[in-house]
């Protein structure tokens, strides 16, 4: 009796088991076919902005403004690439810090896409590692050797937001953190000598043709 | 003779440099363990004598290397993508001997091929002939063979006129220059041009390849130096994880990416993360 009932609830956990297993691989493969969907409307909505050269620079550039705060985790990164000095700043700091962050990004990001020709975009594949699901993509501009783009991308809460990108293996976040701390780290350790140096590029960018 | 004076010369020029980059070493914060962890994650003990460095290249950049990469610009891609598949070609003993000293027998063949394919249907190695058929070419050196073997990088090190480098890389780069066979025949010649022709054109056309690069760096980044030693690194470590681990080849997109920092203890964990 004893080892029937054994019997009996092994099959029962084994069958729960698989069915887990089963839930959470098909959930997985869910996660990733939404993220590859998530960033080929990514893709297309920037693209779409800038091959329209009927609008003026500040529309493109405030249209890309859209999409970035829609798509990227500007806190978490803005956050992390500034590492244990997010921790020390005032929360007035935090706030004028993430505002000149994304500033920054815009006016830089928005200045490569000016000249934007049509390119094939193409999505490889995608894997889940670490937390996060990174879709490795494709761009083909006829002129140019392709480029090739890792999107490292977090889900949560039912929403999908880009934490880092990788152009050839060279990751974004991990390049600004290594700058952005420096620049602290060589002014006293201070968060406003950061956001001073982050204003004076954004005005170097603003007065570049 | 002329020789002989020029090793002198380089190895005061080394004496004076290790004097220099000792003095300007700076001190371990130990009062703050954060920023102890911090100084030892960045790993530039000379970070002052490296900087000064840095703006010695790029004064040399500006002067010299910039101007006449923009002359050898005026010919089309076509001509400059043959000079570099060329030099290329060239590198293959030195490719072939650190697959080999890294156990890559598949890459050591691909490399094998490349030249026997490049040389003849690819006229002397202008033309990558390899590629097309689906060999594509790889880079090794001794810094990564060094690396396999399980050497660390060591502290950071800027270069005078050779840029961003460690120990490990720069002790590489004097083994290869030795291993290589035209080296060596240029030296039992006496036909010291050859190997002086090759540097300056190598240099030139690694120039070209990046402009675009440091183009854009130079005028995104508000600290070009630190920009500098973090891309180093990132490309060094895909490097090396390329050869190393054949289980990550299929994403090599990624490889080297989890190893520099622990990346993940900042975000909030996301629902991936539940699934699994």
């Amino acid at each position: 009796m004893k080892y029937q009932k054994f019997g009996f609830y092994s099959v029962f956990a084994g069958f729960y088991l698989f069915f887990c297993a089963h839930v959470s691989m098909a959930h997985a493969n869910n996660i990733s076919a939404g993220a590859e969907i998530f960033i080929e409307t990514l893709a297309t909505a920037t693209q779409n902005t800038f091959l329209n050269k009927n609008l003026a620079p500040s529309v493109h550039k405030e249209e890309f403004r859209k999409i970035m705060v829609d798509n990227f985790d500007l806190k978490g990164v803005g956050k992390w690439v500034i590492g244990r000095y997010w921790r020390k700043s005032s929360a007035n700091e935090r706030i004028k810090y993430l505002q000149v962050f994304e500033n920054f990004i815009v006016e830089n990001y928005a200045k490569r896409f000016k000249d934007y020709t049509k390119a094939e975009f193409k999505i490889n594949e995608t894997i889940i590692r670490n937390n996060s699901i990174f879709v490795s993509s494709e761009i083909n501009a006829s002129e140019s050797e392709p480029v090739r783009i890792v999107w490292r991308v977090n889900y949560k809460d039912g929403a999908y937001k880009i934490i880092d990108f990788l152009i050839e293996g060279v990751s974004w976040a991990r390049t600004q953190r290594s700058e952005f701390a420096s620049v602290i780290r060589n002014n006293g350790g201070k968060l406003s000598a950061l956001i001073s140096a982050l204003n004076k590029k954004i005005t170097y960018l603003q007065n570049q043709k | 003779m002329v020789s002989g004076k020029f090793y002198t010369i380089c190895r005061m020029a080394l004496l004076g440099y290790a004097i220099f980059a000792i003095t300007a070493c700076s001190s371990i914060p130990e009062n703050d363990p954060e920023a102890a962890a911090e100084y030892r994650k960045i790993n530039d003990p000379v970070e002052k004598a490296n900087r000064y460095i840095f703006k010695f290249n790029q004064g040399v950049d500006t002067v010299v290397l910039k101007p006449i990469t923009g002359i050898y610009r005026i010919f089309p891609k076509i001509i400059r993508n043959s000079v570099h598949n060329f030099f290329h070609n060239l590198k293959t003993p030195v490719i072939l001997a650190n697959d080999i000293l890294q156990g890559e027998p598949v890459r050591a063949g691909n490399t094998l091929t490349r030249f026997v394919i490049n040389t003849t249907i690819g006229i002397g190695g202008v033309r990558d002939q390899a590629s097309s058929w689906g060999i594509a070419p790889h880079s090794e050196d001794f810094g990564q063979t060094l690396a396999v073997w399980g050497f660390g990088e060591g502290p950071y090190l800027m270069l005078p006129i050779l840029g961003p480098s460690n120990p490990r890389d720069a002790i590489g780069k004097v083994v290869d220059y030795f291993v290589d066979p035209i080296t060596w025949w240029a030296r039992n010649n006496d036909e010291d041009w050859i190997p002086i022709t090759r540097t300056v054109m190598n240099t030139i056309n690694t120039r070209d390849r990046l402009w675009d690069v440091i183009e854009d760096l130079e005028k995104s980044s508000i600290d070009y130096y630190a920009a500098v030693r973090s891309l180093y690194r990132q490309q060094r470590n895909r490097e090396i994880e390329n050869g190393q681990r054949r289980k990550e080849k299929k994403n090599s997109d990624l490889s080297g990416y989890f190893d520099l920092v622990k990346m993940d203890d900042l975000f909030v964990k996301s629902d991936v993360e539940l699934v699994k």
